[in-house]
């Protein structure tokens, strides 16, 4: 399935934001340097995404994980995102690991707690996710 | 995980992109929020680079950004979508240079002449 050009442009208006964002008050952004920003980052998703999936196969998974991501980000010089995203990391995790106690203590079941808590949660969304 | 008021990067669109790119079977749901986070942080750290080299600070423009591109080197994968623009003017004494350095280069003695029709040509 081919995906339409535009599918891979990010939303104008949530890129415009977050540059503002990331501005002084009061700064104006060209519109050219606006769509370069946007297109820019399309490519970014798609560079990061490639090296992710070479890390997933090194592992000899078929599923793309928060760890590949890490990893690539660090294999292509962007070590400075890997904190914050550590950090959401450990809150999926957290947050896993929460929602499984509770089953466990609703079901009473044997819910077994996985060493790789997000290969769970991966394979528990996998099944009731929906591809848009 | 974001408070921020307008929402973050829509997840389908960076999913998309992401299966177009990749040839594992699956995207975890955790990998495709940790990459929306990453983009936004991609955009945020490109603008505020571009910034810097602003010489008022009060316009961001597309040269500000190219430029950060052709400088470090870990934006080498963007160089080909963010050429560094230049004037017309630029461009006439860039072609008009090459002409000459043809011309030159040339054993012919009719190079000279061709060197002067180059640089009277528009």
């Amino acid at each position: 399935m081919a995906e339409k050009l535009e599918d891979l442009n990010l939303p104008n208006l949530t890129v415009q934001k977050i540059i503002k964002d990331a501005l002084p008050d009061g700064v104006n952004v060209g519109k050219d340097a606006r769509s370069a920003l946007s297109r820019a980052t399309s490519i970014f998703v798609l560079y990061i995404t490639s090296q992710a999936s070479k890390e997933a196969q090194k592992a000899n998974r078929k599923t793309l994980l928060g760890q590949d991501i890490i990893a690539a980000l660090e294999e292509l010089e962007f070590e400075e995102f890997v904190e914050p995203l550590q950090v959401m990391l450990k809150e999926f995790k957290d947050l896993k690991q929460k929602k499984n106690k509770t089953k466990k203590n609703s079901e009473g079941g044997d819910v077994e707690m996985t060493e790789e808590i997000e290969d769970e949660a991966v394979e528990e969304e996998e099944n009731c996710e929906t591809h848009e | 995980m974001t408070s921020k008021p307008w929402g973050a990067l829509p997840l389908s669109r960076i999913n998309t992109i992401m299966r177009s790119s990749s040839d594992a079977e699956h995207i975890g749901k955790v990998s495709s929020h940790m990459m929306t986070k990453a983009a936004e942080l991609f955009i945020k750290t490109l603008t505020k680079e571009g910034y810097r080299l602003t010489k008022n600070g009060k316009k961001l423009d597309y040269k500000h950004v190219a430029e950060v591109v052709n400088r470090d080197d870990r934006y080498e994968f963007l160089k080909d979508i963010m050429p560094k623009k230049i004037t017309v003017a630029e461009y006439k004494k860039i072609v008009a240079k090459q002409q000459q350095d043809d011309a030159t280069s040339s054993d012919d003695e009719s190079g000279s002449e061709s060197s002067t029709d180059a640089s009277d040509k528009e």
